[in-house]
């Protein structure tokens, strides 16, 4: 496959969201303090 | 005879309360204890719960709990003796309001308690305040429906913040009282006791005793105040400083009502502001007071509500011997002793366990305890609630003019003559729903979802020339166009139908009209396991699993809301419409209405099977009791509604960003790559690597008739959102479907299509409020019933 410039940048961007929204969510998963609504730990009693 | 005997307009007087545990308490700490008077109002269309009023509210509970409730009926001198009483009480009232309206008249100043005022108890220069620079932090507590939430948005505005109490799915919202940049005021859940029985209960118990706030702001409704007190004299017994705003002034004198607000501020010990939090009238001074309280840390000057002069002072000698005997324990344990005492009369298993008396002061309390309840005649619980009713009840008599039958009571009942009426409640019911899903996914949801996809479209469209133009690869464009945009583009379009939904649902739950749904539907979910409240997200659940699992939040129970949960995804999505209209266009035009009407049936039966099979396995148990308070009918404030549904919308988009983006790129990439990682020719998607997974998995579906590669690719489309089943088939399917399977197949599929697993963003939203262990469930449980269903069908199909 074939990549210019713009491809590779492109690529970085997409792999930077993508890591992102992992990093994101995993985040979100370690903030709970009861404040963050969307950590899987609060659930645990 | 039993509260379940009586008749519609029958009075009783409340002689024993049975039950035991958590019901039991529950029903003391609604005002059921001996020696209330009830009258019995109606029973839900199907005969089952019924409606009663108590202590000047509605209350409804099942027949089989109101069996456990021993009543008589007056006798004639005792029903002489209340008209007596009321009538003394109505000219006590209008003397007081004279009086109030001859002293305003003549301008003449009343004596004020003055409580949580500046210069009264402290001047300036006076008194222990915190630093300057502390953050003075409230809890907000008060009943359900008492106005918390409104009286919140009007203290914070937009400067909340929404999460959760770890350890439980209970919600919790922080903020910072307008103004104020030093406060935080917590809204805890709508609770009537600080008993240990309930989640709500427990956190906001475990919040007041234990992170301490520097003030309560306690949130009392005037129109239903006397059990509202309740609640207020517990919160008074952990000595930490409080104000009480009395809620819904307007309607309390609007309908010729009156309240000595002196009086009461008198013989409570602590300010109490009357506002209206819907009409923003008293807020500012509530905040006033809330602010001084909590600097200088003003202690409520009253916890002790026994009377030794009242039933021969059984409840009062037995509380202060207790206050006595574990006095270091409670200094020890942190827990105000006051409270620790008439919470370990009540048999309080959490209090009892952090005081950790030995076995001699265990003893000692028991015998104290047993002299109680010999002397008094009535059980621990039953004497304890029935002290503070003493004490609400001689407030009351000082403080309070019950108003008329207020304009909003005569309103509720006219409406709840149609709306809960034997013949009417179910057609009006099915006629309010049907309204609400075509507004919602035909009307409005439509024309604003298609308003959004037109703005995604042109902005993929730009994008993919801006592409174009740049000449960037064709893997890559097609990842960012087929792959990142349209799939998270897809997922985008559910906003505005699940906001418009939940525009409607909210305008439902804060009108009071779904506490109704509750009531009559619950002897038809309690066959399946559950209460009436589970009728609301399993509705939901047709539009939209998303918003379905989202809305369980208000289920009390964790049993029913986890069962819930797990039951919606039986309840066909409009997402998969496509795929029902796609091969019913294709293979079944002549019996198309049928076979629609058919699959949404059979979904609903399956579930219904699916129910039963947990009630005996996964949820074994008795379903939660039906206790529950039926509130006047209420126009809900549009700002509140308003943030509401930014809330939700956000709330939305944070979670569906994060879980779509990765998947739609990740089903992508299968899907444009060979094993080897060559890119492949459109055509060609046969060789990719999701082709060569979904070989592998394909001789499962075989024996249900859908073996093919492709059907099982668009199957696993389908994961990411169900209307790509029907885009996969048609780009894998290029000769036509017809052309490629039987009828029996596109049976088979309807079927499979039905009952698999709900898309991703679904099974984020049970991620979010189950935890992964059940998320993971359901996508296997769903394939798997779907897999027998499919099946079935196929057998069915190959004997015709």
């Amino acid at each position: 496959m074939q990549l210019n410039t713009v491809d590779i940048i492109l690529l970085v961007v997409i792999l930077i969201a993508v890591i992102g929204a992992g990093v994101y969510w995993g985040f979100r998963k370690k903030k709970c303090g009861g404040c963050c609504g969307d950590c899987s730990q609060c659930r645990k009693k | 005879m039993t509260l379940r005997d009586l008749s519609i307009g029958q009075n009783a007087i409340i002689e024993t309360v049975g039950g035991s545990g958590a019901l039991r308490q529950h029903f003391l700490d609604m005002g059921v204890i001996p020696g209330a008077a009830v009258t019995m109002v109606k029973l839900a269309p199907m005969g089952d719960p019924m409606e009663l009023q108590i202590h000047g509210y509605e209350l409804t509970l099942r027949l089989s709990d109101a069996a456990k409730i021993e009543v008589r009926e007056p006798n004639a001198e005792e029903m002489a003796a209340a008209e007596e009483e009321k009538a003394a009480r109505e000219q006590a009232g209008r003397e007081m309001i004279a009086r109030d309206a001859a002293r305003q008249k003549k301008r003449e100043d009343r004596e004020h308690p003055g409580l949580g005022e500046e210069g009264r108890f402290h001047a300036k220069t006076d008194g222990d305040p915190l630093p300057d620079d502390a953050i003075l932090t409230y809890a907000l507590v008060g009943n359900q429906n008492s106005g918390k939430t409104t009286l919140f948005n009007q203290l914070t505005g937009s400067n909340q913040h929404v999460g959760n109490f770890p350890g439980v799915t209970v919600d919790r919202k922080d903020g910072v009282i307008k103004g104020y940049p030093k406060t935080l005021i917590t809204d805890l859940p709508g609770i009537y006791s600080m008993s240990p029985y309930s989640s709500e209960e427990i956190v906001s118990r475990n919040f007041v005793l234990e992170e301490k706030p520097k003030a309560i702001i306690n949130i009392v409704d005037a129109t239903n105040i006397e059990r509202n007190l309740y609640l207020t004299m517990q919160l008074l017994e952990t000595e930490i400083p409080m104000v009480i705003a009395l809620n819904m002034m307007d309607e309390m004198t609007g309908n010729g009502g009156y309240i000595d607000i002196n009086t009461m501020e008198r013989e409570l010990g602590v300010p109490v502001v009357p506002i209206s939090a819907a009409k923003n009238w008293g807020v500012d001074e509530l905040v006033r007071h809330a602010i001084h309280i909590a600097h200088y840390q003003e202690k409520p000057l009253r916890q002790d509500f026994c009377d030794e002069t009242v039933n021969g002072g059984a409840v009062h000698r037995a509380l202060h011997a207790v206050v006595h005997l574990i006095q270091d324990h409670a200094d020890r344990a942190g827990i105000p002793v006051r409270f620790a005492a008439s919470k370990l009369i009540e048999g309080d298993h959490l209090v009892q366990k952090a005081l950790d008396l030995d076995q001699n002061e265990q003893e000692t309390l028991e015998h104290i305890v047993l002299q109680m309840e010999k002397e008094r005649g009535l059980d621990r619980s039953a004497a304890i609630a029935d002290m503070r009713f003493a004490f609400i009840d001689k407030v009351y008599r000082q403080a309070v003019v019950r108003p008329k039958e207020s304009k909003e009571r005569i309103r509720s009942e006219k409406l709840d003559r149609i709306l809960t009426g034997k013949w009417t409640a179910i057609p009006a019911f099915i006629l309010i729903m049907g309204a609400i899903f075509y507004l919602s996914f035909n009307v409005i949801g439509a024309f604003l979802q298609d308003l959004l996809a037109s703005g995604i479209g042109v902005l993929t469209g730009a994008v993919d020339e801006a592409l174009t133009a740049a000449n960037v690869n064709e893997a890559i464009h097609g990842l960012i166009i087929n792959g990142i945009f349209e799939g998270v583009g897809s997922v985008l379009s559910f906003l505005p139908i699940i906001v418009t939904l939940f525009f409607f649902l909210s305008i439902l739950e804060d009108s009071g009209y779904i506490a109704r749904v509750a009531f009559f539907m619950d002897k038809i979910l309690r066959k399946i396991g559950l209460s009436g409240r589970s009728i609301v997200p399993m509705l939901i659940g047709f539009g939209c699993t998303v918003p379905a699992v989202m809305s369980t939040r208000t289920l009390p129970s964790e049993r029913d809301r986890r069962m819930t949960i797990l039951l919606t995804p039986f309840m066909s999505c409009t997402a998969k419409l496509p795929i029902y209209g796609f091969f019913v266009n294709a293979f079944f035009p002549r019996w198309s209405a049928l076979v629609m009407i058919g699959l949404y049936v059979f979904g609903i039966a399956v579930g219904i099977a699916v129910a039963a099979l947990y009630r005996k396995t996964l949820f074994k148990g008795k379903p939660v009791p039906f206790v529950m308070e039926l509130p006047n009918y209420r126009l809900p404030g549009p700002k509140n509604v308003g943030r509401l549904l930014w809330e939700k919308a956000k709330d939305f988009l944070q979670r569906a960003f994060s879980i779509i983006l990765i998947a739609t790129v990740v089903v992508y990439v299968l899907q444009s790559f060979d094993l080897h990682f060559n890119l492949l020719p459109k055509g060609s998607e046969g060789q990719s690597i999701m082709a060569a997974l979904a070989s592998l998995i394909s001789p499962v579906f075989a024996p249900a008739g859908l073996g093919d590669w492709r059907l099982v690719t668009s199957l696993i489309s389908g994961f990411m959102a169900k209307e790509s089943v029907v885009s996969t088939m048609q780009i894998l399917f290029a000769d036509g479907i017809t052309a490629a399977l039987t009828a029996a197949q596109a049976a088979s599929m309807l079927a499979f299509s039905l009952l698999y697993t709900p898309c991703v963003a679904a099974i984020a939203s049970v991620k979010r409020e189950l935890g992964w262990k059940w998320a993971i469930f359901v996508v296997f449980f769903q394939c798997a019933v779907a897999w027998l269903a499919a099946c079935l069908v196929r057998l069915l199909s190959m004997c015709f």
